[in-house]
Parts: C-alpha cells; sequence; structure tokens
C-alpha cells in the first residue's frame, strides 16, 4: 500500500466519503460536491485508488434496459475508511493549531 | 384587406424564420454534441493503452449523465460536458502513470515470494527495482506500459529459470545504460562487479556480427546468455505491438538463433515458448 500525500483537495474529497461510507459516489457527482473540475478531480481519485483507499466498481445496471452505459463508482476500502479518518483529524489539527494560519472553515458545520 | 396580408405575410416570414433557426441550430448542436465525445477519445489514448478502455467507458458514462441530465438546459448541459472533456484532456495523462504504477509493483512482490532468496538479496532486488522504475519513470512501452513493466517481467523469467539473485538483480537493470543517463558505474559500485559486468556482457552481444551459437556458448557464461533470452522472450511475448516487417524479422531471428541457443544451454521449456511465439507471429503476419 503506498502513502497518499493528503493535501486540502484530497481532504475534501476524502470528507465527502467520511460522511456516509458506505455510499457509492460517482465522479461526477464528487464533482459538483466538491466544486472542483474534472481535471483536479479525477487525478485525486486515481491516486486514491492507487493507494487501495477507493476502490472502483461498475454499477449494477444493464446498459440495454437502461438505455445508457454502465457508470463506475468509487467506495472507500476498510483500510481506506481507517486511513482517511486517521489522515482527517491530522489535517484538522494542523488547520486548528497552526500559529497564525487562517483556518479553512468546514465545509458541513455551516457558518453563515 | 391589405393589414390582414401583411399579417398573414409577417406570420408567414415568422415561420420560416423560425424553421430556418431551428434547422440551423439543430445542425449546429448535433455537430457540437459530438465534441465532448471526440475530446475525451483522445484523452484516453494520452493513458498507457491497458488501461484506455476502462478510462473510457467510465469518462464516457459520465459524459452521458452530464449531457442527458435534467439540471439545466442543452446548450448549458454541452458546454458543462465539454468543460469535464477537457479537464480529462488535461490530466489523463497524470491519471494514466498513477493507476499503472501500482500494477506494476506487484509483479515485485511475485517474484520476490516465489523464490528462496536472502534477506540481503531481497533487499538487493528491492533497491533494483526502485532504481529501475526511477530512471525508467518517463518511459514507455509500446505496449502502453511503463518500461520497468519489461525489466521486472525479464527478472521474473529469469527467476522462473532458476537464475541466482545477481543474475535477477541485473535483469531489473538491464536497460539502464542503453536507455537512461544513469553512470553505468554506479551500478559497480551499488550492485556489485557481477551484476554490472553480466549487463555489460549482454549489452556486447548485441554487436556480435554473424553470431554462431557454438561460439556463444563457448565465449559466454551462462547468466550473460539467459538474460538475453529471458530479455527476447518478454519482447516476443509482447511483439504484437511492433511494426509487421519488425514483427517478422524478430520471429526468424528468434527461431534460427534465440531457440537453438536456449535448447543448447538447457533451458528447454524456454526453448519450446520461444519456438511456438515465433511460429505463431510469422503465421499471424504472413
Amino acid at each position: 500500500m503506498k502513502d497518499v500525500r493528503v493535501t486540502l483537495a484530497v481532504a475534501t474529497v476524502l470528507r465527502i466519503f467520511l460522511q456516509d461510507p458506505v455510499e457509492a459516489r460517482y465522479g461526477y457527482d464528487l464533482m459538483q460536491l466538491t466544486g472542483y473540475p474534472s481535471g483536479k478531480l479525477y487525478p485525486i481519485l486515481a491516486r486514491l485508488e492507487a493507494a487501495g483507499w477507493l476502490s472502483k466498481e461498475v454499477e449494477h445496471v444493464d446498459p440495454a434496459t437502461a438505455g445508457r452505459p454502465a457508470r463506475r463508482h468509487y467506495r472507500l476500502t476498510g483500510e481506506g475508511l481507517v486511513a482517511a479518518r486517521r489522515e482527517l483529524v491530522r489535517v484538522n489539527e494542523q488547520v486548528r493549531f497552526q500559529p497564525g494560519a487562517n483556518p479553512a472553515p468546514h465545509p458541513a458545520a455551516g457558518t453563515t | 384587406m391589405s393589414a390582414l396580408a401583411a399579417a398573414v405575410a409577417a406570420t408567414a416570414a415568422g415561420i420560416i424564420g423560425l424553421v430556418l433557426a431551428d434547422v440551423v441550430t439543430r445542425e449546429f448542436r448535433t455537430r457540437l454534441d459530438k465534441l465532448p465525445a471526440t475530446v475525451i477519445r483522445v484523452a484516453v489514448v494520452r493513458a498507457p493503452r491497458p488501461l484506455r478502455t476502462e478510462l473510457h467507458d467510465e469518462w464516457r458514462a459520465e459524459l452521458n449523465e452530464i449531457l442527458r441530465g435534467r439540471e439545466a438546459l442543452p446548450l448549458t448541459r454541452l458546454w458543462i460536458g465539454t468543460r469535464y472533456a477537457l479537464g480529462l484532456l488535461r490530466s489523463s495523462r497524470t491519471i494514466g502513470r498513477t493507476l499503472s504504477l501500482t500494477s506494476a509493483v506487484d509483479p515485485l512482490s511475485a517474484l520476490l515470494s516465489g523464490a528462496s532468496y536472502s534477506d540481503a538479496e531481497q533487499d538487493m532486488l528491492r533497491r533494483a527495482y526502485q532504481v529501475a522504475a526511477e530512471w525508467h519513470q518517463d518511459q514507455w512501452r509500446r505496449s502502453g506500459d511503463p518500461h520497468v513493466t519489461h525489466t521486472v517481467a525479464v527478472a521474473r523469467i529469469l527467476a522462473d529459470l532458476g537464475m541466482d539473485a545477481t543474475c535477477v538483480c541485473a535483469g531489473l537493470l538491464h536497460d539502464l545504460p542503453s536507455r537512461t543517463d544513469r553512470p553505468t558505474d554506479r551500478v559497480l559500485a551499488e550492485f556489485g562487479v557481477e551484476v554490472a559486468a553480466i549487463i555489460r556482457d549482454v549489452i556486447a552481444l548485441d554487436s556480435v556480427t554473424e553470431p554462431s551459437i557454438t561460439a556463444l556458448v563457448e565465449s559466454t557464461e551462462r547468466r550473460v546468455l539467459a538474460l538475453k533470452l529471458a530479455d527476447r522472450l518478454h519482447n516476443m511475448q509482447t511483439i504484437e505491438f511492433m511494426k509487421v516487417e519488425k514483427q517478422r524479422q524478430k520471429s526468424r531471428e528468434t527461431l534460427w538463433l534465440f531457440a537453438p541457443l536456449a535448447g543448447r544451454i538447457g533451458f528447454d521449456r524456454l526453448q519450446n515458448e520461444l519456438e511456438d511465439l515465433a511460429v505463431s507471429t510469422l503465421v499471424r503476419t504472413r
């Protein structure tokens, strides 16, 4: 298993997966949830998949009856779940305790 | 009366105008609709060949979802789809490399678990793999695989032939002098004189004019010949990606030189495999 350098963008993607760890997510849905363009999101997904944190599966749909191609969705693996939790704690602490840092608001916190 | 005629004429002109505009936009749209799919096809080609089908299927399905979604007007969706495809065009090379580097790690662990190497030998092979992976990192096989998959495959064949760790290590490193700028004396310093000598002698074999099997067997160390044969075997296994004329030339050379050479030094299975690959290539490209 390879290490993943968890940048803020990687952390944002992981956070979405952690909101509901069993939920499978499509690439385009993740783009909408993060606001990242495809050129930013897909390399992140590739890194997480290569590290074994995410697994990619073909959607259970028959293209002939559905009239559309089957999509691929991503899900946290067991290792990925542990690693993502650990890394998010680390990232949160870094943001919180960095002296003089301007903490980014937690996307789920909804500070209005 | 003339007012009525004018109104009718205006309505007719209006309808004709609308129909024309519709025809024009439809023509424009059907052409434009194909743009993101075309961009995705180009993007996929920038990734290594073994990954292309899977990436294409994934991205096309998402594009389909974007273009047929309900959250925006058709032209807006087309714009989103095009941006989606252009983003992939920009990043598909990175994505391909990220994904293919992991698949290259597994053969090494298979290599290490298959034979009984000492801890020091395993350590040497791991270091050799890292050096090869690092120095070949921007090099690709015609198949689209990272070049290091070739040196790992050669090492694997050598291990299967029962060669020692020194020879397997030379297999991992054998393309460094001819394909990278890494100073050759670094192999000598880091992996020892034996490994360096095997690699040097294998490269020297390429400049032998009119090689004869007997002369080769008498003048060359068995490990050097084994490495040369393993290199040839993997090249034959992946020969379909070469030009047809090259395929035939390599196959003929394999039949008259390398297969009999393998037989002469006791690698019977290797001989059979080389012959099978060469013959089937010659038949296929006839």
